[in-house]
């Protein structure tokens, strides 16, 4: 799940990397640009790797949400199964919070990172 | 497993003491219900203690009533009481090593044993049952209760009411300073909060070799006991940001890992800025407004991580801790079963240094 405009094949690519090859997308802000990740990854043949819409109320194991925005983070965190991990990649804006009890409540972990911020 | 609702097995007839949260936000009351009798896989055990939990006050007043949420299964009528230590009472068809007449504690998540997250060792996030003793299912404020004979571990020999703190106090500490926080040797520790569950990470914390620093709002005998659990410095006062400066002096650099047992607004913004960048922070309270500030987080590449109860691995270490005498289970008041309404409003207070007991 990303937000900006080339991060959905960045975010699709690096996860490829790691060996995942079940993609949700989550939340994307823009259906053309979650298309265009969908017909670039199959231009570049990764027959492996599926990009596919997320059915209302399935749980993801994983969620990176890049260039993080306080909705976006909601919508991540409400999907993912206790115990799923959410990767923050970039600066949040000023004042954002999330509620750690529900990380508490499901065992959920957020990791941050700030150096690829877009 | 049988439900205040549907007493379907009971013991020959027989009837026993229970105190039961009939509604949100009222006190519980004292009902006889159905001895429990143990089906296939199950156990029969006879409360000897049942400790009392700040989650127990945040489930008598309907904090976790939420409808489609984790706890959606959670209707009144309820036994309270996930913290349970007594003897086998009688074990049922296929269940294997149990004997009656042994001394067990209680591991309150039920689990299924089969789904991604028991395999894993995450029996605490099963996928398949959900459920926990005292919650969902009938739980210690009673003279008997059934469970899984999966649950149900020989216990060293120990006094009840002491055994009775380790399945939750002491194993949700042990689960969130090493299976979550992972604490290594010669790492700074800072605990915020040190009511029991604090006073045990603290204790975990400082056998893992850490140098381990608390702060809690409440001086005395509570930060007397942190001392003698290890923590090197004990600091007083809100444990908020204002507390930063003397919680760093006092750790001597920035923490490796903050334990926060308190798990409010101000708790949480103290714990992201007495982190060093990459640093660890572990949640396991969960008080007031729970707001963690994610910006601040974020520019030090943090790693947050909640922290939900035990598994049955930390129980097992837990018990061979106790059993060694490396933790010392904390009683801090013992009340019969039907008193249990003012062991419920001591605990409220929040001045017991250590676990409330009910005996039945």
């Amino acid at each position: 799940m990303t937000k900006g405009a080339a991060s959905e094949l960045s975010a699709a690519l690096a996860l490829r990397g790691l060996g995942i090859a079940d993609l949700v997308a989550v939340a994307a802000r823009d259906e053309r640009r979650l298309e265009l990740a969908e017909e670039t990854l199959g231009r570049a043949g990764i027959a492996s790797m599926r990009l596919r819409r997320r059915p209302e109320g399935e749980p993801v194991d994983g969620a990176v949400v890049w260039d993080p925005d306080a909705a976006t983070l909601e919508a991540a965190l409400a999907a993912l199964r206790p115990g799923g991990t959410l990767i923050v990649i970039g600066a949040p804006p000023p004042g954002c919070s999330i509620d750690a009890g529900e990380l508490a409540l499901a065992e959920i972990e957020v990791q941050c990172l700030a150096a690829a911020a877009s | 497993m049988a439900t205040v609702t549907e007493p379907a097995r009971s013991g020959a007839g027989r009837t026993m003491s229970a105190m039961v949260l009939e509604r949100y936000g009222s006190p519980v009351v004292r009902r006889a219900l159905p001895v429990p009798e143990p089906g296939p896989g199950e156990v029969v055990v006879r409360i000897e203690a049942a400790a009392l939990c700040g989650s127990d006050l945040h489930l008598q007043a309907g904090a976790f009533e939420r409808p489609g949420g984790r706890f959606a299964g959670l209707v009144p009528p309820i036994v309270m009481g996930h913290q349970i230590a007594g003897e086998l009472a009688a074990v049922g068809a296929e269940v294997d090593g149990l004997e009656p007449g042994t001394r067990c504690v209680v591991y309150a998540n039920l689990f299924c044993g089969r789904c991604l997250a028991c395999l894993a060792g995450r029996q605490n996030l099963c996928r398949t049952v959900a459920k926990r003793v005292g919650l969902e299912v009938p739980g210690g404020f009673a003279e008997y209760v059934a469970v899984p004979a999966v649950n149900a571990f020989a216990a060293p020999d120990l006094d009840p009411a002491e055994l009775s703190v380790l399945p939750d106090a002491v194993a949700t500490a042990y689960h969130a300073v090493v299976r979550r926080a992972a604490v290594e040797p010669g790492e700074v520790v800072v605990v915020l909060g040190i009511g029991a569950i604090g006073l045990y990470v603290t204790r975990i914390a400082a056998l893992r070799g850490a140098h381990v620093v608390a702060a809690d709002r409440a001086a005395d005998e509570r930060a007397e006991r942190a001392r003698e659990f290890g923590a090197s410095a004990v600091l007083s006062g809100d444990a908020g940001p204002q507390l930063v400066p003397e919680i760093l002096d006092a750790a001597g650099r920035p923490a490796d890992a903050v334990i926060d047992v308190v798990g409010s607004g101000e708790t949480l913004a103290a714990a992201v800025s007495l982190l060093r960048g990459g640093g660890r922070l572990v949640v396991i309270g969960l008080t007031g407004d729970r707001a963690l500030p994610l910006d601040a987080a974020s520019a030090r590449e943090l790693r947050i991580m909640g922290s939900l109860s035990s598994t049955p691995r930390d129980l097992v270490e837990v018990l061979a801790l106790a059993e060694r005498g490396a933790v010392e289970p904390l009683v801090a008041e013992r009340f019969p079963l039907d008193q249990a309404n003012e062991a419920l409003g001591v605990l409220a207070g929040g001045d017991a240094v250590g676990r409330l007991v009910l005996v039945p």
